[in-house]
């Protein structure tokens, strides 16, 4: 074999694995990603029964219900529009009424939203990004509590 | 007085630095010897300052001093000693100074331990490493100081995230960072011979340990780091797909096809330009996933406390040496000379499609961490990437990957011969599908994926061996002699089995733990037992307790496996005092390679508890895997070979085994 | 000055290792062995002896050989490149940025980021410190400093209050007792206080305000000890020693047999009676006044109704003529005090709290945690006073038992 030829090979294994890989891509992120969305925008048009999305926002004070059972149910605000979550498991450390949380999961017939996962942030000081982009849109941003420090 | 000297010495390895930026590479440049002569003596004493500087803010915080600004906010006195330590770089400040340390170490190694590379590629790599620690110096320095003093200090520090408040912080970081970091010193090499002008294959035999190195220390750091989430996290999972873990992953996944290139290029003197090209783009990743852990523009579980001017000045750095280098790539590595020919099925070939669909998947991850961001950027829109996309795109291009592991070992350099190869394998084959089928019947499974799957983890684990088998040939030669011969293999050909054994033995936990895994959630009340699987729990009650810093519930569960007392179980929740954060600590049964592993919640009506139980079945491989995986790596560092004083001496060359390679196509 | 000297070894250190390699005469041999050569000389060598060894087949090794050699060869062509002579200008760059560039912009750096001459500040130290020398004055500014941005800060007035009639500084205790009244209510305690620190700062005189406080105080609670105990004084200084001789006499039939202030009391009774015609106001019985008498007074400074005992006039005198050390021992006293008392007794929740707060504004965190462990046990761990103890306690920085 030549070295054009040789050469030739590899552009063509390199080309048939990149568009191995961006097929696979673009079905991926035809089908597997997963919008985020502020209780408003679900308030404003509701996402199809099916379609997961990621919901962001406040905890409600004073929203979180404990069941009998494992189940909790509590509601997430962007302090216009605030949407009921039920969630089946356990909540994240950081859970807690006030804070940022943000769930995945979908909305029921019912208009509640069903999610499998609850993520609250690891240090309370921090913000789940969307989630303070989503209150800013609102104007419920205070840059001041988000950036508590000494002197 | 110490703190301060600590601030002053981290000053003037910056200035040192800088100094190591400039008159070394002129040196190398102009073949000015007593210029090139000065690179080894600087990097040094950089390193001797930054381990100083470092020492001095870990006394700050092992005393308390709370005028230490990062102390004050990172630490406090009641902490466990441990903590105290692990402390120091479990903070931006600090885990930025632990880089810039490892940054130095691996100058201060390659200038001690690298007596026989020419000198003026020696004196431009370390200079190319003082680039790099001149400006992660500065980065330290104006924008995120640890040294930096408060007039009036507090009576008491705001303690550690107690997340961070595990062994796993002590070792999870330093580890990864020596991967990290270790790939600049890589990437300091391609560019001295970039600049240099000339690349050969003594360049790949001296890069290759550095390599070796950085790729074991990053296995095992996103091992540890993988292990830690797992049991702290309190869900369970041991990989989420996070950005941050993903900037983790990319520069491991180039950095093993770094491994493989930079093989060829030793061995067969081809692929130059593209060795010289990985070693770039692993430490571009590597500073891209620390751009994403400390600019806060992705949203991760890791995300340090967010500081816009941070980001845009790491952006800078990652801007000045990604686009510099692939410049100055562009500029140089045409008239670099082309080396060996090979056919497309060779030993050669089967690398170079490694390097492809490594580099694919990296690619896939790449392109999956960052689009969230593109898409925003460009319509506003805010989405998820999540383990369905890759799952979905990173499982398939795995696939060849593991596929080709086995023939790969087996076929010859410069050219070979595919069907007898996979004639030799059919065995191989036959019993990985036996032993796939085998499993999928005793848990239970019916899918054909997942049979296929394991089909494809048994054929790596078995086929990782094959080599060894048909080299010492047991049968025909007797197993006395096969003994024999089995210590008497060259090193090479261990640690290939190993690395390749490691990634099957990964593979096949991950199978596992995905296909059989189950998850209970419930309330119980005292008394109450569940079962689950072959597993009986019964929840017994909790009691109250204090921890050094912080108060604790425990809870008490007995476990039972078919009937038969196993063991209590305590996981239990936490408040620490100083934070008021409360943290849930989870508590693992491990039976065999699989595992127990309970987690509580919150307390529900009188007396009931939310318990969450899974079983994982072997979801020990996923780890051990890596073990042995670094196993492998450690074996192919001891090489002598491999050395970094690349001509061997006399004596040693008798100790040598064959040349593999070279043997191997003399068979062919 | 030994941070200077560290400074200037350490910039030393980095010239030197500039410099040396620089300055080296010796320059090193002809170029090292080329790697490239190195290498394929090392190939070609295991590939003779596996030969010999018969790990391959002649032919084969015979044709590897040749491979190897014509890659060899083109190797040692690529080595034979002429080395330039260094140039010494170069060199001499090199050492004027060692000598003059580097150690400016260390310095010119750290003055800027750094804080020269801060020293470190361990906690222990830092504790131990202020168990020992504590600057009361710097201590007391502070927290009045704290307390003008947030006069509503009862728990601060409660420390600062006794402080301030130790340390004499009896104008600022009445502000302080003003506001206490003013935030925890008028009852018989507040009031006294107030009316005591009045009386203190009009050098033991009762005058009228200070007389209106107590007879307020007094219908709060008509058999307070300390305040029927200013009242008598007030009496005796300026009113109807008849009246005053009843109070006195009162007081002193009412008094358990050890009641520290009895003497005093005592004393005055009998110095009304000798001294019947005279009135009390023509020898004023100031606090302050003869060494008799202070030793009466000083008696009072544990008196049983006080929160935290006011100083005596003994202690106010030394006060103003000790140093800062001694009135911190001082201030420690009082507060061992309130702890003995709150030991032995137990007492209320401000009481605790207080003692919490004294123990975290001294730094004695040991004593603090004793204190909350020994509050556990008086008022009960699952007391809703003790778990707001606690939640003080994490306020002030300090770990519950």
């Amino acid at each position: 074999m030549t070295r054009k030829q040789r050469r030739l090979t590899l552009i063509a294994m390199a080309g048939c694995a990149l568009a191995f890989a961006t097929g696979l891509i673009l079905f991926a992120l035809n089908d597997q990603i997963v919008f985020f969305q502020s209780p408003s925008d679900i308030a404003a048009k509701a996402p199809a029964p099916e379609q997961r999305i990621r919901l962001g926002g406040l905890v409600e004070s004073g929203s979180v219900v404990r069941g009998q059972n494992e189940t909790v149910t509590f509601s997430v605000t962007d302090g216009d529009a605030s949407v009921n979550v039920t969630y089946t498991g356990i909540l994240p450390d950081l859970f807690r009424e006030g804070q940022g949380v943000v769930t995945e999961g979908v909305v029921n017939a019912q208009g509640t939203f069903v999610a499998d996962q609850v993520l609250a942030k690891h240090d309370e000081n921090y913000m789940p990004k969307e989630v303070a982009d989503a209150l800013k849109e609102q104007g419920h941003w205070q840059e001041d509590a988000q950036s508590a420090n000494y002197e | 007085m110490i703190v301060e000297l600590g601030h002053f010495m981290l000053i003037l390895a910056l200035v040192a630095s800088l100094y190591q930026s400039v008159f070394p590479m002129w040196g190398a440049v102009n073949g000015d010897t007593r210029l090139m002569r000065t690179a080894a003596p600087v990097a040094h004493i950089i390193f001797a300052f930054v381990l100083l500087s470092f020492v001095a803010l870990t006394y700050a915080y092992l005393t308390s001093d709370f005028s230490v600004l990062n102390v004050a906010e990172n630490s406090h006195s009641d902490k466990p000693l441990i903590y105290k330590i692990s402390g120091v770089w479990g903070n931006h400040e600090g885990s930025i100074l632990l880089w810039v340390l490892i940054l130095a170490l691996f100058g201060s190694l390659v200038a001690g331990f690298s007596g026989k590379l020419p000198q003026n590629l020696k004196a431009a790599t370390l200079g190319a490493q003082g680039w790099v620690s001149f400006a992660f110096l500065l980065f330290v320095i104006l924008a995120s100081n640890p040294f930096l003093r408060l007039a009036n200090p507090p009576v008491q520090g705001r303690d550690l995230n107690p997340m961070l408040q595990d062994v796993g912080l002590a070792i999870h970081p330093p580890l990864l960072y020596v991967g990290y970091v270790g790939f600049s010193i890589v990437f300091s090499f391609a560019i001295a011979a970039l600049i240099i002008g000339r690349i050969d294959a003594a360049w790949a035999r001296w890069v290759r340990p550095w390599v070796l190195i950085s790729w074991i220390f990053l296995t095992l750091g996103i091992a540890m780091g993988s292990y830690w989430a797992y049991y702290e996290l309190g869900w369970g999972g041991w990989w989420f797909w996070d950005p941050v873990e993903n900037a983790s992953f990319m520069p491991w996944l180039t950095g093993s096809a770094l491994l493989h290139s930079a093989l060829v290029m030793e061995k067969r003197d081809a692929l130059k330009v593209w060795t010289i090209f990985l070693a770039i783009v692993t430490f571009s990743l590597s500073l891209l996933g620390t751009f994403l852990v400390r600019s806060g523009v992705l949203t991760s579980v890791h995300a340090f406390a967010v500081d816009p001017s941070r980001g845009l000045f790491i952006l800078a750095i990652l801007m000045v040496f990604i686009v510099g280098s692939f410049v100055l790539f562009a500029m140089r590595a045409p008239a670099l000379k082309q080396g060996g020919l090979f056919a497309p099925i060779s030993r050669e070939g089967a690398l170079v499609l490694n390097n492809l669909f490594l580099t694919t998947a990296t690619a896939a991850v790449f392109f999956g961490t960052l689009y969230p961001l593109l898409l925003e950027a460009a319509t506003g829109e805010k989405i998820s990437v999540g383990e369905p996309f890759f799952n979905l795109t990173f499982g398939p291009i795995m696939v060849p990957v593991l596929l080709l592991m086995p023939i790969g070992q087996l076929l010859t350099w410069k050219r070979s011969d595919l069907k007898g190869v996979t004639q030799r394998l059919s065995l191989v084959f036959a019993l990985a599908c036996v032993a796939a089928a085998l499993l999928l019947w005793a848990e239970g499974g019916r899918q054909v994926f997942a049979l296929i799957g394991f089909a494809l983890a048994f054929w790596t684990i078995l086929g990782s061996f094959w080599e060894l088998v048909e080299r010492v040939a047991p049968r025909k030669v007797g197993f006395a002699r096969a003994w024999h011969r089995l210590i008497g293999l060259p090193k090479t050909v261990w640690s290939t089995a190993l690395g390749h054994l490691g990634i099957g033995v990964t593979a096949l936990g991950v199978l596992c733990v995905s296909q059989f895994e189950s998850e209970k959630v419930l309330v119980m009340h005292p008394g109450e037992t569940t079962s689950f699987q072959e597993y009986q729990l019964t929840y017994e009650g909790f009691e109250d307790l204090a921890g050094p810093n912080y108060q604790e519930r425990v809870t008490s569960y007995s476990l039972s496996k078919d009937g038969e007392f196993v063991r209590k179980m305590h996981p239990s929740k936490r408040v620490y005092v100083a934070s008021g954060r409360p943290m849930t600590e989870t508590d693992i049964a491990t039976f065999g390679f699989s595992q127990v592993y309970l987690a509580v919640g919150d307390p529900v009506g009188q007396s009931g508890l939310v318990t969450r139980i899974y079983h994982k079945p072997l979801i020990l491989l996923i780890w051990i895997g890596c073990l042995i995986m670094s196993a492998g790596g450690t074996i192919a560092l001891f090489d002598r070979r491999l050395r970094v004083a690349a001509p061997l001496s006399a004596k040693a060359h008798r100790k040598v085994a064959n040349n593999t390679g070279d043997q191997q196509s003399a068979q062919s | 000055m030994t941070f200077w000297i560290f400074v200037a070894l350490l910039t030393l250190a980095l010239a030197l290792a500039i410099l040396l390699p620089l300055r080296a005469r010796r320059l090193p041999n002809a170029p090292e062995q080329d790697g490239d050569v190195a290498v394929f000389k090392d190939q070609l060598r295991s590939l003779l002896k596996d030969r010999d060894s018969g790990a391959i087949e002649p032919e084969a090794a015979k044709a590897l050989e040749v491979e190897i050699s014509r890659r060899l060869l083109a190797a040692s062509r690529a080595s034979k490149t002429p080395v330039k002579s260094p140039a010494h200008w170069g060199t001499r760059i090199a050492a004027g940025f060692a000598i003059v560039a580097l150690p400016a912009m260390a310095l010119g750096l750290y003055m800027h980021f750094g804080a020269p001459g801060v020293p470190d500040q361990p906690l222990e130290a830092r504790l131990a410190n202020a168990r020992q020398n504590v600057d009361l004055n710097v201590m007391v500014a502070r927290t009045q400093d704290h307390l003008r941005q947030n006069p509503d800060d009862l728990r601060g007035w409660q420390v600062l209050g006794p402080i301030l009639m130790r340390m004499g500084e009896f104008d600022q205790a009445v502000t302080a007792y003003g506001h206490i009244a003013r935030l925890s209510g008028r009852n018989v305690q507040t009031l006294t206080n107030l009316a005591e620190a009045l009386i203190f700062r009009a050098d033991g005189q009762v005058d009228e305000t200070a007389k209106g406080l107590l007879l307020e105080a007094l219908q709060d609670d008509p058999q307070a000890i300390k305040t029927r105990y200013y009242l008598a004084l007030g009496e005796s200084q300026s009113g109807d020693p008849q009246v005053a001789r009843t109070a006195w006499q009162q007081l002193i039939a009412e008094a358990p047999a050890d009641a520290p202030w009895l003497p005093a009391a005592k004393n005055q009774l009998a110095r009304l009676s000798s001294k019947n015609e005279k009135p009390a106001k023509s020898e004023p019985q100031t606090p302050a006044g003869s060494t008799a008498d202070a030793e009466k007074t000083a008696e009072h400074s544990s008196m049983p109704e006080g929160e935290l005992a006011g100083p005596s006039p003994e202690d106010m005198r030394a006060a103003s003529e000790l140093s800062a050390e001694d009135r911190a021992d001082m201030v420690s006293g009082m507060v061992d005090r309130l702890r003995a008392r709150l030991f032995a007794e137990g007492g209320s929740l401000q009481q605790w709290q207080m003692l919490l707060r004294s123990y975290s504004v001294t730094g004695n965190k040991e004593a603090a945690h004793a204190a909350l462990q020994k509050a556990k046990e008086q008022l009960g761990e699952k007391s809703a006073d003790y778990l707001a103890l606690e939640q003080a306690a994490a306020q002030l920085g300090l770990t519950p038992p």
